[in-house]
């Protein structure tokens, strides 16, 4: 995750050589991503958002790091409070940018890291809802790769728990890398990851080598 | 270099000749450099950090009055105008954030159940695969928690010495009248509401909010999930009979139905108990919520229903033979409620409840009817100040209603109408220390009384996870009202002193309660009969509860243990005694382990209760007898089909311990002076519960994990 993230900042930093402030401060937090400063990446995003007023893409970031950074978090107090910043950044977000696939994928992934927090309360509670915010982000926009590949790791997840078949699931990732070569950034910053995640599952374990051992039998 | 770093100076200048260096320092209340703080002009992109010294300096072009901001996760953010070029060398303090999901929480009396990690003693999880004598109700896990004695021939809750008419249960903040279903005298009940829809349950043994009046020990509230996620059906089948469950969500609205069928002859043909049913128990019951989500509140509509029949025959005391015993019972609960904000300052609260309950008791052919009706009206105004001050300001009516005729012969009627108002403040102090301060005043037509309920609770942090709480207050409550003949009575009160220490991490709750409650003005009746309020008591004891979800992998346990010392005299009672109900030593322990090879979550519940007293009225001295003690083992096994289908057994009192509540004895003495008596046993020795849950959602992803 951290080497798909150093990589994407620096492909930004390549693509982007004209300095607006509001470039070089996206670069700036884009460093500390890298550097695995996530709180001063999370603050950086943040105070670029409250110029840019209307601009969403700071803001999915920072919630984005804010989700991601909490999946590793040892620290409980410090994992809630990550996850309960980012859903308040997700709140903003859903009202600068309503109906955005990529905001609802966002937000299916912070409900899958409350649900990976506290499985025995949340994944009742939470399962559902995390379907349906991943399910509304693919009927916003049935382009976007994240949200297939995003549902389909959280529902390998609960297989995996309950022992069934991952097969159904690591199609649906297979479609989602379909959906990944196809994608076009539609801006400068336009979030475009999860390829390389989508691909570790792809060839891992749950997906590829239990396809050659069927196939061996 | 040197001419390198001149040349990009010099460049630097260019631009901007007029900069201005912004710099301080940023440090916590106590002084201590706060690292990492972000620092910056609002409104544009010049800013930085704190660094280890807590030191921050940057430069800015811009001009004029500028609001410098600092921001650091969990402490105010700081704001300050001022022209620019004054913004340096600045020594600014920020001051830890406190609000309702950092600061501390009052835990005297109170118990927990829900998804709240943070106050939650039990998950929802917990409530429904507790095994227990009852396999299914909603208050088996409830009864598994300190400051609860087994009774095990009743079933209702019984707190801390209290009667269970000391404990009041509530619906969404409402009232319900009658909780428990209509039994069978030494049939222990059950809580006539099934845990499908309800997403919390918080249990007070002691201490609670002025909100709540009308009872002296306890308050069980269960609050109906707000707004489901998704559609789906619940089907269950169940050794005692069928269950069918829909939740239908639309954009504003959204219902969940459950309906069930209770039949137990299948399973009285099968294994019959020690009673010759002619009728076995049979019922039907449904439960209905609907919610309506307005753009600032939450209206919800909730209904439950039952309707049941059975016969027995029976020995009665009384009789000296065999006798007929018939009960009908038709009960109706509905209750609405309104939660809204006005702002983000202010919010509102509006509910009502009704209940209608027929009981139709015939005993030997002799008919004897009882009507209940209540209603209970609530408002509720809440106003946040600020982070730390929250204040609430209530009104309620509670209305009852009594009829009753026996033999058509005996008619009689009681009425009770109570007026309350109350408020509570809550003040935080810091994150670590809280109190809240309350006043409930009321007034009873009945008794034509006032009184007035001052309460408070305090709550001290010690350490990371541990802390202190204590709470001190007056109770009241009406005398029943189907006794009350007299005028004159008072309220009956009891003064409540809680000590609380808690320690709770994420997988570890350890938990000490000492108490005191101090009975006031109960009603006595006498040998001849005059009522009077000249009864009192008291109760005293320590709770003591452990859960750890840590230490064994995969499994979770918690023990309970209640030490109780009570006496009263009240009721009937020529002198002052331990109530039958009051068992000094009580423990339990629960366990439970996830099998993930074999997708299963077997159970373990253990019992002891010690004896408890009863009055043998050939006996001189008056509540003089003890019981056995009590023992009970019971087992579950959830048994995960697939995320959508559950299979799940209950058995209980496995290793067949021959409990013994007691005896019964003839009301009237025969003609040699003796009361004949009668052993009270449970019906079965060992009973056992088998139920398949199949729910269909159209995502097909709601699991039977929130039923497991």
């Amino acid at each position: 995750m951290k080497k798909l993230m150093i990589l994407l900042a620096m492909t930004i930093t390549v693509f982007t050589n004209a300095q607006t402030p509001y470039d070089k401060g996206m670069q700036t937090a884009f460093e500390y991503w890298g550097k695995g400063e996530n709180d001063k990446a999370i603050a950086t995003f943040n105070r670029i958002a409250q110029v840019e007023k209307t601009n969403w893409i700071p803001y999915y970031y920072s919630a984005q790091v804010g989700i991601t950074s909490s999946f590793g978090e040892k620290d409980n107090t410090k994992r809630e409070l990550l996850m309960q910043n980012a859903s308040v950044v997700i709140d903003t977000l859903m009202k600068i940018a309503p109906d955005n696939s990529e905001v609802y994928a966002l937000k299916g992934l912070l409900l899958t890291a409350q649900v990976a927090y506290n499985p025995m309360v949340n994944g009742a509670k939470l399962s559902g809802k995390t379907i349906m915010t991943y399910e509304k982000a693919i009927a916003l926009d049935s382009t976007n790769p994240r949200p297939y590949y995003l549902k389909a790791q959280f529902q390998m997840g609960a297989a995996r728990f309950f022992k069934q078949d991952l097969k159904p699931f690591c199609l649906e990732i297979e479609k989602s890398i379909e959906k990944f070569d196809s994608f076009q950034v539609k801006a400068k910053y336009f979030p475009n990851w999860g390829k390389e995640q989508a691909l570790g599952i792809l060839n891992s374990d749950d997906c590829s080598v239990k396809e050659v051992k069927k196939q061996n039998k | 270099m040197k001419n390198l770093i001149i040349v990009i100076l010099i460049a630097l200048g260019f631009n901007s000749n007029a900069q201005n260096s912004i710099s301080g320092k940023v440090v916590d209340t106590k002084g201590q450099a706060i690292v990492g703080a972000s620092v910056y002009i609002e409104n544009t992109y010049d800013g930085g950090f704190t660094d280890e010294k807590g030191i921050f300096s940057f430069n800015s072009d811009e001009k004029g009055i500028q609001t410098l901001v600092v921001s650091f996760v969990s402490y105010k953010t700081f704001k300050e105008k001022k022209d620019i070029s004054k913004l340096n060398n600045l020594v600014i303090t920020l001051e830890e954030l406190v609000n309702e999901l950092n600061a501390i929480t009052i835990t005297a009396g109170t118990f927990e159940t829900g998804d709240n990690s943070k106050t939650a003693v039990l998950n929802p999880i917990d409530v429904v695969t507790t095994a227990g004598a009852q396999a299914g109700d909603i208050n088996s896990a409830i009864k598994t928690l300190p400051g609860i004695q087994t009774v095990g021939e009743d079933g209702r809750l019984f707190v801390r010495g209290g009667d269970a008419r000391e404990t009041k249960v509530y619906i969404d903040g409402m009232h319900v009248f009658k909780p428990y279903l209509t039994n069978e005298s030494d049939f222990p009940t059950r809580s006539r509401f099934s845990s499908f829809l309800f997403k919390g349950v918080a249990f007070s043994s002691g201490g609670y909010s002025s909100e709540y009046g009308d009872a002296l020990s306890g308050v069980l509230s269960m609050n109906t999930t707000d707004f489901p996620s998704q559609s789906k059906t619940d089907i269950s089948i169940m050794s005692l009979g069928l269950g069918l469950g829909k939740t239908q969500v639309w954009k504003k609205d959204a219902v969940s139905i459950s309906a069930s069928y209770i039949n137990l002859k299948p399973y009285q043909k099968l294994f019959p108990d020690k009673y010759d049913w002619k009728k076995p128990y049979s019922g039907i019951s449904g439960e209905g919520v609907y919610r309506h989500k307005f753009n600032s509140g939450l209206l919800k509509f909730y209904i439950a229903g039952t309707k049941s029949n059975a016969i027995l025959n029976r020995y009665d005391i009384d009789f000296d033979k065999n006798v007929e015993s018939q009960i009908k019972n038709d009960n109706l609960y509905l209750n609405y409620t309104f939660k809204g904000s006005i702002n983000s300052k202010n919010a509102v609260f509006i509910g009502a409840s009704y209940l209608f309950d027929k009981a139709k008791y015939a005993l030997d052919g002799i008919p004897k009817n009882i009507y209940q009706y209540g209603h209970h009206t609530k408002l509720k105004y809440t106003h946040i100040f600020n982070d730390l001050l929250k204040v609430n300001l209530g009104s309620e009516i509670i209305s009852q209603k009594i009829n009753f005729d026996y033999n058509y012969l005996v008619e009689g009627s009681t009425k009770s109408k109570q007026y309350a108002i109350f408020s509570e403040a809550k003040y935080l102090f810091s994150k670590n220390f809280v109190t809240k301060i309350g006043l409930r005043s009321e007034y009873s037509k009945l008794l034509d009384k006032w009184n007035i309920a001052p309460r408070i609770s305090l709550a001290y942090k010690l350490s990371e996870n541990g802390q202190l709480s204590l709470a001190i207050g007056k109770y009241f409550q009406m005398p029943n009202i189907s006794y009350i003949a007299n005028n004159g009575l008072e309220y009956e009160n009891a003064n409540q002193y809680i000590l609380n220490y808690s320690y709770k991490n994420n997988s570890r709750i350890l938990r000490f309660e000492g108490y005191y409650k101090k009975y006031n003005d109960l009603l006595l009746i006498s040998k001849n009969n005059t009522q009077s309020s000249l009864g009192y008591g008291f109760a005293r004891g320590l709770d003591v509860f452990w859960k750890d979800k840590k230490t064994f992998r995969f499994l979770e346990y918690w023990l309970s243990y209640s030490y109780l010392d009570a006496k009263k005299q009240y009721d009937y009672y020529p002198e002052e005694a331990t109530p039958p109900t009051a068992s000094k030593h009580n423990f339990s322990v629960v366990a439970k382990y996830w099998i993930g090879a074999i997708k299963s979550y077997p159970g373990i519940t253990f019992t002891y209760s010690d004896p408890r007293p009863y009055n043998n009225p050939n006996k001189d001295k008056f509540m003089s007898e003890k019981t056995k003690p009590y023992f009970d083992l019971s087992l579950t096994w959830s048994y995960l089909i697939s995320q959508q289908k559950i299979l799940f057994f209950s058995f209980s009192n496995v290793l067949g311990f021959k409990n013994e509540y007691g005896y019964q004895y003839s009301r009237i003495p025969d003609s040699n002076g003796i009361y004949r008596s009668q052993l009270i046993t449970p019906a079965k020795t060992r009973s056992f519960f088998i139920g398949f849950f199949w729910t269909i959602s159209d995502d097909s992803k709601a699991n039977q994990l929130n039923r497991l």
